[in-house]
């Protein structure tokens, strides 16, 4: 009688995997030939004492063989190009009147994948590359460890943009949209089943998914925010209006435009400048009309970064337009001079110092705005 | 025989004079600065002109550098290549090219009103005009006076410098009606029910507005721009709430702990400073006050240590 142990074992592919043989006879003859019959799902049919399959990438053998002393091993060998599944082996041997089975559940490597910022800002995220100068914030160490470590294995890393991110509007926008890059974007894992490569992020804010593949499949993705963070919205007021919009980074009274983010502070002091403004012009109870009311035009995006602007509001942006210089980190806003009459407009300058931005660039003569960078 | 008495006379009265000279007051001290460096950034990207399919990222080097025009009046170029290939430059002038000195008096008017006048002298010594002044009043109700072609108004009590009390900003409108030059002085006034105390005063010269030339500065010089930071400060009296509802033990212990600092500030003679660190008592107060004039007309103590220990006299 023929039997194995175990009767089922699991195998990562490209790894091999032994079942004890044992013979159990009345009386001892001679050696016994072991003999594969078949390997299913594949009919291989009748073979001999060793068989491969090379459709399948198996070998199995036995060790010793023929058996002398009524034990042996089967040895089953899988590739790493040996299809995932479970396979039902057959064994028998001269003299053997009941074939014995084994199974082989045949199973992927498992990888994991990390991606950790080398300097962690709170939230995880990663900080924009801002003005193209990648601070360790906006660096991240992407990590491919494959279980069982096995080294050689072929790993490609890419980077894609998540729609709509960051503020962006992707549709409005034309170009490839930028997604920051690794320092070797393929490679091998080491003898520790590793594979490292720097990731940095781009300047342009948004969700970026990093994606792992290895002979061709994927094998993790993780997302990661690229963001300047602490931003918030500044909301419509009474005395004051949101503009600028585009259609790639749309605006609004009746909205939270998502050009008009900035820091806490920002938010604040542009607040305390319209309420100053109307405090001096229109005083008491007069109301501001709507059409004198401040017009505060770029802040920055919800998530800051790159601010990528063109002349003609309504139509789409490519992702590599210039942009503001600054408009990056929610500290800075373009307020329009184009509804303040000229014989307000020292008053006004001075109620801006007043408010956090003693240092702002005047210009209303070229193109009908004061830049105001906020401390 | 005449003749005689008088050289005696003249001998006594330079001696007197020099005696005089050497126990009173010389100037008060003048406003001082934060050690604020605008130089050229070492360290700086390079600008992105545009990104080409084939060859990525067209870069381009800005240059971006601080030149210096005039350190006597803190003029400075900010300067660096624009996107469009040529040279850009904005006038900078730093706020501290002034040496400032502020005299303040404090006096209760008919009304029980302190009336707080102060006079910003901008010294002969300094580069460049005076352009605004700031006080910094602890107390809930303040009045300041309007003056032509100054702008006045309110400090944000969210801005970190400003957030204690309420500080008000007298500034020039236009430099080309007003101008406070080196050696000139001017006067601002603020009416307060509250009684004087110690408090901050900040100063700013020269033109703070950046004319813009149509493209944002790189990042890197606009990290250089100082905020409030080149703004002298120093200390003058102003209305402080809390000394109206003190006891006149605590208002006399409030000023007795600040008698050196009074002395550092140039308020206060050495030769006085401790007769009046020992008697700021209840029981000296008759003493205190026989003496405030005389003091002050001899020049031991400034009209800021005179209102602020006349103010007692309502306790």
């Amino acid at each position: 009688m023929l039997s194995a142990q175990p009767t089922s074992q699991n195998i990562i592919q490209g790894e091999s995997v032994a079942y004890a043989i044992n013979l159990t006879r009345s009386n001892y003859v001679e050696p016994v030939d072991l003999v594969i019959l078949s390997i299913t799902p594949s009919q291989i049919g009748f073979l001999s004492e060793t068989t491969s399959d090379s459709s399948l990438g198996i070998d199995a053998y036995f060790n010793p063989d023929p058996v002398v002393d009524d034990s042996s091993e089967l040895i089953v060998q899988t590739s790493p190009s040996t299809p995932e599944g479970t396979y039902l082996i057959t064994i028998s041997g001269t003299e053997v009147i009941q074939p014995a089975t084994v199974t082989v559940t045949v199973l992927p490597p498992t990888y994991t994948l990390t991606v950790t910022p080398k300097k962690s800002l709170a939230d995880g995220s990663l900080r924009t590359a801002s003005t193209g100068k990648p601070t360790e914030y906006s660096m991240a160490e992407v990590k491919v460890t494959r279980t069982p470590a096995t080294p050689g294995s072929m790993i490609s890393l890419s980077a894609n943009r998540i729609s709509n991110s960051g503020g962006h509007i992707e549709d409005k926008h034309t170009g490839t949209p930028p997604v920051g890059g690794f320092n070797q974007a393929s490679g091998t894992t080491d003898i520790n089943g590793v594979f490292r490569a720097m990731y940095t992020a781009p300047a342009t804010s948004g969700e970026i998914s990093i994606s792992a593949n290895s002979e061709d499949k994927e094998i993790g993705s993780k997302d990661v925010l690229v963001k300047v963070s602490g931003l918030v919205p500044l909301a419509s007021g009474t005395n004051y209006r949101l503009t600028g919009g585009t259609v790639a980074h749309p605006s609004g009274d009746d909205q939270t435009g998502i050009n008009h983010y900035g820091t806490p502070e920002t938010v604040t002091h542009l607040q305390a400048i319209a309420a100053a403004y109307e405090e001096m012009f229109y005083p008491g109870p007069i109301i501001i009309p709507a059409q004198s009311r401040l017009k505060f035009n770029d802040m920055s995006l919800p998530y800051g970064g790159k601010f990528e602007v063109v002349s003609n509001s309504s139509a789409p942006v490519p992702w590599n337009a210039s942009s503001h210089n600054e408009h990056r980190i929610g500290i800075n806003c373009d307020v329009s001079s184009s509804n303040v009459p000229r014989d307000r407009r020292t008053e006004l300058v001075n109620i801006f110092i007043n408010n956090g931005s003693p240092r702002f660039l005047d210009e209303t003569s070229s193109s009908n705005h004061w830049h105001l960078r906020f401390e | 025989m005449r003749f005689r008495i008088m050289i005696l006379f003249l001998i006594f009265q330079c001696f007197m004079g020099a005696y005089a000279q050497e126990n009173s007051l010389e100037r008060r001290t003048p406003m001082q600065k934060n050690e604020v460096q605008i130089e050229s950034p070492l360290d700086y990207s390079l600008g992105v002109l545009r990104e080409d399919p084939i060859r990525g990222e067209i870069k381009y080097d800005p240059k971006p550098e601080v030149i210096t025009i005039d350190k006597k009046s803190g003029k400075l170029w900010f300067r660096w290549v624009g996107m469009d290939g040529k040279t850009k430059q904005i006038l900078f002038q730093r706020a501290d090219a002034i040496n400032v000195v502020v005299l303040a008096k404090a006096q209760k008017s008919g009304n029980s009103e302190y009336v707080f006048s102060y006079v910003v002298e901008n010294l002969n010594t300094s580069g460049q005009e005076l352009s605004g002044f700031l006080i910094q009043c602890l107390c809930n109700s303040v009045q300041p006076k309007e003056i032509t072609n100054f702008h006045t108004g309110f400090m944000g009590n969210t801005l970190p410098d400003f957030s204690e009390g309420k500080w008000i900003r007298f500034a020039v409108l236009d430099s080309s009606k007003t101008s406070i030059g080196p050696g000139q002085n001017v006067n601002f006034i603020i009416n307060s029910t509250s009684p004087p105390g110690l408090v901050r005063t900040r100063v700013h010269g020269g033109n703070l507005r950046l004319m813009g030339i149509g493209e944002e500065m790189p990042t890197e010089l606009a990290d250089l721009l100082p905020g409030y930071k080149d703004w002298p400060y120093g200390y003058t009296i102003g209305p402080v709430d809390e000394l109206a509802a003190m006891s006149l033990t605590d208002h006399l212990a409030y000023l007795k702990s600040r008698v050196s600092k009074f002395q550092e500030l140039g308020w206060i003679s050495s030769e006085v400073a401790p007769w009046y660190q020992e008697n700021l008592e209840p029981n000296s107060l008759i003493l205190v006050f026989q003496r405030l004039q005389s003091d002050l007309k001899s020049e031991k103590i400034t009209t800021e240590v005179y209102a602020l220990i006349d103010a007692l006299r309502s306790k």
